[in-house]
């Protein structure tokens, strides 16, 4: 087996680092070892884990894709329809904010100040949308309600409100109006159309900032495993290297096979057998145990024994899961055995728009952390004694808990904790990682030395946001700076008459060159004045006459000074959204756009015309492909992204073979001309990083089973077969 | 009047050399002062302190007290003994600046120097290097011995008042900073009558400003004591080093002081040795003396010193008091040619010398006359002058 060698880097501090980081691996070897001596100078046991520079590539191409995310969503904000809630639902919030004690940090509100909204898309058989639920209840608490979505996406001045309580499975919202002073004398000023229009039932439009709390947290985790990163994280890191070596078989601790030796799994089952061989295996590697097991009785008295046998060994315990229930049952049970308050002291963090189960209040960090704010107080010297204990609660506590929901509520995972050292857990264990994505896997994991996870490799997995995805494909193709010159091709073939618009009975008459107008609108992600300039050029070279509305300019536009003979007006998406720009457009423009939401998109095209072929995908089974299939481009492939992954398991080939295909022609639809066709690997790779879960990468990794010499689209290798992965794994009877 | 402190000055030289490291590194914190408090009480009364008796401090759970007990042993303030967990020394000096310990890994600048009177003491300051923008183009070296301190080793900064330090673990190799970064400072000793050690060293200096480092640090004269752990003869002191000093800057006319331990009233010294103004004034001015090499073994004889000027009081050394009595006489009668002079300026001799028995105006001009009251080595004619003066003033004894 190859030796570990410093390998150079960029940064020149690496060598040093990494020859630390490799002293401290193999002292925690050693140390780990003395668990079996007999396994100390066994080979293939020996971890090499290496840092390369490929791995190094990886993460700081992922680091600067999340930078962008993060970028562009910080500047970004998000319109959702609502309605007023029902009778019996605002009853039950008002309850619900009485009892949590919200109402009391807002002394002086009467019940006419609040206001119930219930968020469109969550019903019973529909989630709310990701964006949404990470918008309206996450860490901000102002929004403001609009009448129209127009005056939402234009940033008029609405009905400014701040969220008071709140549940986030029932999409409900209990808001309060922001407190206006009168003068004496003066009257209140009639009530908003808004409110009018929720006493009304009709929808309104709530705006609020795009959540970015979550690409923080993973921006800082990948910072840390990038530029902090220590000798506890070269397992993680290995993950990134294209070439699975230097794993090792897992190290199983020595633990009897006496029922006396166990605390819950006792008695000869293969139930337990299993569930015991998975305790050693957890307490004894390095690096990764995987337990595959659905969510039940069986798979917590598996993570129970663990959790009881890791404490004793003096080991803290960091538990994710993401399903807020299945750690409050977690909880629930262990508090309920005898002797756990002697062993264990938990504490769990809350999500405040989600109620933690009564069983598991006693754990809450909030609760704990008020019992010792009096002891804390006078020895906090002008920090907030609340801080001071949480922060002690979180130090000491042995085993600390937290939904995946509430992972912005631990003060380490910010950025501001950055420069900071890691918060010092033994173990991570993930529950239903099946759910848990690689990128908020790594948001705890760089905090911990090694890691559990569980999960049921049938449930169905993580929940995507398809906007962000879309909005990430749009930023992956501008990065290739080809985005601008694709739209534009797409703008002279309507110009022209070559999108099939020609055979159309309702076409336009054409002026005397037969040309028509366009109106190009472009997604311009990054960079506007460029995006502008790029378009404008390749369509001068195109022999066409165009005009550019910046998005600053467009209130000073005038239509009437347009010349009769230009072809094309380019603007950007951003000054169609938040002016009134196509509202004065003459009526003759056709329209290219990439995605609009439809409340916008459709008193514009009444007032403009869309290409005829509008963004069908279908539109295959007419025997051609058309040409201008552009618009909602960016969603229709985040969308076969999601298909691509939905049915990735064998047996399903046709369906993953068609969305193979509404892919590439979608992509073939972007490249209708002379340039080299635009491989997918920077999708495919999107899809890696946003799709799969963590479970999932370890398990099988993220290569392409189809592709297998596409070496640069390995975006991590997962845990090397055969005894690299099979060694870490077990499997519950039954999952 | 008091014996003279003796200050005794070198430069040292700093130089820095960047590291990987595992450090622990003082700072503000709100639970660890008055839990080491809690410790060194519970040390004096029950012998150590166990997580029971932390919780009326903190109420934590029972298994989060002992964490905490744990985490005070892992950074170094306090250790496990088998009444319960005891404060050591770090603890102390946390306890002393209100601070706790926390660990910190990342690339470190340490200031490291090789006097060797501050040997279990080399390092002088660490700080983290956040921005690692300005790496120099420098070579790796495998790490000397500067860094590896005891286990229990722990460090306080010369250039952050109050930053307590220790180093756990480093790299192998490490990166020399170039030597025109290189630091001078000045270390003094200040020996004080009576004390045999162990001696103050106090640093001075200009500490090079932090490119970036967001602290606020103007530089300016640095002023943190440490105690030297050199060891030391214990029969050599204060009075040595005074006489090694005055013979050094040539002045050698110290008597040894032998056995007598009683120096509070001055040095004796004969009277020929000194010059005229320490005749007069009791007072011994010893210049300063840019370079000296103390050869007492085990004392400072590590080098070279700058001994700053000092002022010895001095007192006629046995036998000599008439002598130097009647000189002073002499002296302080100066152009006084009255009558009651001599009785005058011979009370004021006898308040200085009080063994001395003053003479009459007569008995000093025939002293004069007769042989020199200076012996024949040092003729005075100003005093012969001046009992000459005397005669001329007094004829009826004649």
């Amino acid at each position: 087996m190859e030796a570990p060698g410093p390998t150079k880097t960029t940064h020149q501090a690496d060598t040093l680092r990494l020859e630390l980081a490799q002293a401290q691996a193999e002292t925690d070897r050693l140390k780990h070892a003395a668990l079996d001596l007999r396994k100390l100078e066994d080979a293939r046991r020996r971890p090499t884990h290496a840092w390369s520079e490929a791995a190094e590539r990886t993460l700081a191409e992922w680091e600067r894709a999340t930078e962008a995310a993060e970028k562009r969503a910080s500047a970004g904000f998000i319109t959702v329809t609502c309605v007023a809630a029902t009778i019996r639902q605002a009853e039950a919030m008002l309850d619900l904010a009485e009892s949590t004690g919200a109402l009391k940090n807002i002394p002086g509100t009467s019940p006419k100040d609040l206001l119930v909204l219930r968020l469109a898309g969550a019903t019973e058989d529909s989630a709310l949308e990701p964006a949404a639920r990470r918008a309206f209840f996450g860490q901000a608490d102002t929004f403001e309600l609009h009448a129209s979505m127009r005056g939402a996406k234009s940033r008029q001045p609405g009905l400014r409100v701040e969220r008071v309580c709140a549940l986030r499975s029932k999409g409900l919202l209990v808001v309060r109006k922001a407190v206006q002073a009168y003068a004496p004398g003066e009257t209140a000023p009639p009530a908003d159309p808004t409110e009018r229009q929720l006493e009304d039932g009709d929808p309104v439009f709530l705006t609020g900032r795009i959540a970015r709390g979550h690409l923080t947290r993973r921006l800082t985790a990948l910072r840390r495993l990038r530029e902090h990163w220590q000798a506890s994280h070269l397992p993680l890191l290995q993950l990134f290297n294209p070439e699975p070596r230097g794993w090792g078989e897992a190290q199983m601790v020595n633990q009897g096979d006496q029922d006396a030796d166990w605390r819950l799994l006792t008695g000869a089952f293969p139930l337990t057998t299993t569930a015991r061989a998975f305790v050693r295996k957890a307490i004894g590697t390095t690096d990764f145990t995987l337990l595959e097991a659905a969510a039940g009785p069986a798979r917590r008295t598996a993570v129970l024994e663990l959790i009881l046998q890791a404490v004793a060994r003096g080991q803290r315990l960091l538990v994710v899961a993401a399903d807020a229930a299945e750690l409050d049952e977690l909880l629930a049970a262990g508090a309920a055995l005898p002797g756990w308050a002697e062993q264990v002291a938990a504490v769990r963090l809350t999500d405040p728009c989600e109620p933690t189960a009564p069983a598991a209040q006693a754990f809450d960090l909030d609760r704990q952390a008020a019992l010792l704010t009096g002891a804390v107080a006078p020895l906090s010297r002008g920090r907030r004694p609340r801080e001071v204990a949480s922060a002690l609660l979180l130090d000491t506590c042995n085993l600390v808990g937290l939904p995946l929901s509430a992972l912005g509520a631990h003060p380490s995972f910010r950025a501001a904790a950055l420069t900071r050292d890691p918060a010092d857990f033994d173990q991570l264990i993930a529950l239903g990682a099946e759910r848990l994505g690689f990128a908020d896997f790594l948001v705890p994991a760089v905090h911990a030395r090694r890691w559990i996870l569980v999960g049921d490799p049938s449930a169905p997995s993580t929940d995507t946001d398809l906007d962000e995805l879309a909005e990430q494909v749009v930023v992956e193709a501008s990065r290739v700076r080809l985005l601008d010159e694709l739209q534009a091709e797409l703008a002279f073939k309507a110009c022209v008459g070559k999108d099939g618009s020609a055979d159309d009975e309702d076409a336009d008459i054409p002026d005397a060159h037969g040309r028509r107008k366009v109106l190009l609108v472009l997604d311009a992600p990054i960079d506007e004045a460029r995006s502008l300039a790029t378009a404008q050029a390749y369509l001068r070279q195109r022999q066409l006459q165009t005009a550019t509305v910046a998005t600053a300019e467009a209130a000073a536009f005038e239509p009437a000074a347009l010349s009769p003979d230009l072809n094309v007006l380019i603007c950007c998406r951003t000054a169609l959204t938040t002016t009134e720009l196509a509202l004065r457009l003459p009526p003759e423009f056709r329209l290219i756009v990439g995605h609009l939401e439809a409340e916008l998109l459709q008193p514009l095209a009444r007032r403009v015309k869309l290409p005829k072929a509008r963004g069908k995908a279908s539109a295959t089974a007419r025997g051609k492909p058309r040409p201008l299939i552009f618009l909602d481009w960016q969603r229709r492939c985040a969308a076969h992204l999601q298909g691509l992954y939905d049915y990735r398991h064998p047996g399903q080939e046709d369906e993953r073979g068609r969305h193979i295909r509404a892919l590439l022609l979608d992509l073939k639809s972007l490249h209708p001309f002379e340039k080299a066709l635009w491989e997918p690997q920077v999708l495919l790779r999107l899809k890696e990083q946003e799709l799969c879960s963590v479970f999932e990468v370890l398990m099988n990794g993220a290569r392409e089973p189809s592709a297998p010499d596409r070496s640069e689209s390995v975006h991590h290798a997962g845990l090397p077969r055969p005894y690299g992965l099979s060694s870490r794994r077990e499997r519950l009877p039954g999952a | 009047m008091a014996l003279p402190p003796l200050i005794l000055r070198r430069p040292i030289a700093v130089r820095f050399v960047d590291a990987m490291a595992v450090v622990r590194i003082s700072g503000e914190s709100a639970e660890w002062p008055a839990l080491l408090r809690l410790a060194a009480d519970s040390e004096r009364q029950e012998g150590g302190l166990t997580a029971e008796a932390v919780r009326p401090l903190l109420p934590l759970p029972l298994p989060a007290a002992e964490a905490l007990l744990r985490k005070g042993v892992e950074l170094g303030m306090l250790s496990r003994g088998e009444a319960g967990y005891r404060i050591t020394p770090l603890g102390r000096a946390c306890l002393r600046q209100d601070a706790g310990m926390t660990a910190h890994q990342g690339l470190f600048r340490f200031a490291v120097t090789d006097e060797p009177l501050l040997a279990g003491r080399q390092l002088l300051h660490v700080e983290e290097r956040r921005d690692l923008s300005d790496l120099e183009e420098t070579s790796l070296e495998e790490a000397e011995d500067a860094l590896h301190a005891e286990p229990e080793a722990f460090f306080s900064s010369v250039a952050q008042r109050g930053l307590l330090f220790s180093v756990l673990r480093t790299s192998a190799q490490m990166r020399p900073v170039p030597r025109k970064q290189d630091l001078t400072l000045m270390m003094e000793v200040e020996v004080r009558p009576g004390q045999d050690g162990p001696f103050n060293l106090r640093l001075t200096g200009q500490w090079p400003a932090g490119k970036g480092t967001g602290r606020d640090r103007t530089g300016g004269a640095i002023d943190v004591r440490l105690t030297s752990a050199q060891p030391r003869r214990a029969d050599q002191g204060y009075a040595e080093l005074l006489q090694m000093a005055a013979a050094a800057s040539g002045q050698d006319f110290l008597s040894a002081p032998g056995g007598q331990a009683d120096l509070s009233t001055g040095y004796p010294t004969r009277f020929a040795d000194v010059p005229t103004e320490a005749r007069v004034h009791f007072r011994l001015r010893v210049p300063k003396i840019p370079k000296v090499q103390f050869k007492v073994p085990g004392q400072f004889d590590l080098g070279s010193f700058e001994v700053e000027a000092f002022e010895v009081p001095i007192t006629p050394a046995a036998g000599d008091e008439d002598l130097w009595g009647q000189w002073l006489q002499c002296h302080l009668l100066g152009p006084d040619k009255s009558p009651g002079g001599p009785a005058r300026a011979g009370e004021a001799v006898r308040q200085r010398i009080p063994s001395y028995q003053p003479r009459g105006g007569a008995e000093l001009a025939r002293l004069a006359l007769g042989r020199s009251p200076l012996g024949r080595d040092i003729p005075h004619r100003a005093a012969l002058l001046e009992a000459h003066d005397l005669l001329l003033w007094e004829p009826t004894e004649r």
